[in-house]
C-alpha cells in the first residue's frame, strides 16, 4: 500500500512538473489542440511515424492530456502495438470518462485478442456515450458489435441461456 | 444456416470492407474463436446492445480509422493562424533557456511541426502563384 501510494504520489509529481512546463512553455489550450490536430492530419494520411511524433510530444509536455493520451492510444491500435496502446487508453478513460474513443479502440484490441467480456463491456460504454447514432466513433462500436453479433447468428448462436451450456 | 464465411463475404464484408473494418473478417471467421464460451457467453448481452440500434442510418457515419477523440476533425487540416512559426520557435527557446532537457520528445514533435508549417506555406503559395497563373 505505501508502494502504491508512492508511486502514486511520483507519478503525480512527475505530471504536475510536466503540466507546468507546458504552462512555463505558453503553450495555449487551443495551440496544443492544433498540434494535435496536426498529428491527426498525418494520420489520417497515413503517414504514422510523423502522427506519433506529434502524439508523443504532446504526451510529454501534458501528460495529463486525456485527449494526447487517447489520440496516442488510437494510433497504437491502428499499429496494432496493443500493449502500449492500452496503457495510453486507459489513462484516457482515468483522465476524462466521457471520452467515446478510447472506449472503442480497447474493444478493437480486446476483440483481436479473443476477451469478449472485456471487448463488450467497451462497446456498450462507448454507444451509451452516443445515444443519437451520431457519433462517428460511437457507431464504429455499432459496427463491432453487429459483426459479432451476425457472426454469433451464423452459427447458431442465440443469446439464449442454453448457448451457454452448447 | 449461413456459413460465417458467406455472411463476411456478403453484404456485411462488403459493409465493413467499406468502413475499414475487413479485419473483423479475419478476427470472427478465419481464427473461429466466435464459438469458444468467453464469446458464447457474452452473446445475450451482443444481441441486447443490437436490438437497441434505431435504424440503419448510422451505418453511413462509420468511422474508418482507429477514431483519435478530441483531435479528430472533418475536412481539411488548417491552424487558423493559431499555429505560427514564430510561436513554436517560442516554445522551444523557452524550453532552452529554462533548462527544461527532459523534453526531447516534445522537441521532436515541435521540429515537425515547423516544417509542416513550412510547407503549407511553401505549398500555399504554389497554388495562389498557380491560381493567377493560369490561363482563362
Amino acid at each position: 500500500m505505501n508502494g502504491k501510494a508512492t508511486k502514486a504520489d511520483a507519478s503525480s509529481t512527475e505530471s504536475g512538473r510536466a503540466a507546468a512546463a507546458r504552462e512555463r512553455l505558453g503553450i495555449s489550450a487551443e495551440e496544443f489542440r492544433a498540434m494535435g490536430r496536426m498529428g491527426a492530419m498525418y494520420y489520417q494520411q497515413g503517414l504514422l511515424d510523423k502522427a506519433r511524433t506529434i502524439f508523443e510530444g504532446l504526451v510529454e509536455i501534458d501528460p495529463d492530456s486525456a485527449a494526447a493520451h487517447s489520440a496516442l492510444g488510437a494510433l497504437h491500435t491502428r499499429t496494432e502495438q496493443f500493449d502500449a496502446a492500452l496503457r495510453h487508453l486507459n489513462r484516457a478513460v482515468e483522465l476524462a470518462p466521457e471520452q467515446i474513443a478510447p472506449y472503442v479502440n480497447r474493444a478493437e484490441i480486446f476483440i483481436k485478442q479473443g476477451q469478449a467480456e472485456e471487448a463488450v463491456e467497451n462497446l456498450k460504454r462507448a454507444i451509451a456515450l452516443d445515444p443519437q447514432e451520431k457519433d462517428p466513433a460511437a457507431n464504429r462500436a455499432r459496427a463491432m458489435a453487429l459483426g459479432i453479433a451476425e457472426a454469433l447468428k451464423a452459427r447458431g448462436v442465440t443469446g439464449q441461456p442454453k448457448d451457454s451450456h452448447n | 444456416m449461413l456459413g460465417l464465411g458467406n455472411i463476411f463475404s456478403g453484404v456485411f464484408g462488403k459493409f465493413f470492407d467499406s468502413i475499414g473494418m475487413g479485419w473483423m473478417t479475419n478476427v470472427l471467421s478465419l481464427t473461429a474463436n466466435i464459438m469458444s464460451g468467453n464469446w458464447v457467453a457474452a452473446a445475450k448481452d451482443v444481441f441486447d446492445l443490437v436490438a437497441r440500434f434505431s435504424d440503419s442510418d448510422w451505418m453511413n457515419r462509420v468511422a474508418s480509422l482507429q477514431p483519435l477523440g478530441e483531435f479528430d476533425f472533418d475536412g481539411c487540416f488548417g491552424t487558423n493562424g493559431v499555429l505560427s512559426e514564430g510561436a513554436l520557435g517560442s516554445w522551444i527557446s523557452r524550453a532552452a533557456r529554462d533548462g527544461d532537457n527532459g523534453f526531447g520528445a516534445f522537441f521532436d514533435a515541435v521540429s515537425l511541426a515547423q516544417d509542416t508549417l513550412r510547407n503549407n506555406t511553401i505549398a500555399n503559395a504554389q497554388l495562389q502563384y498557380a491560381q493567377f497563373n493560369t490561363p482563362a
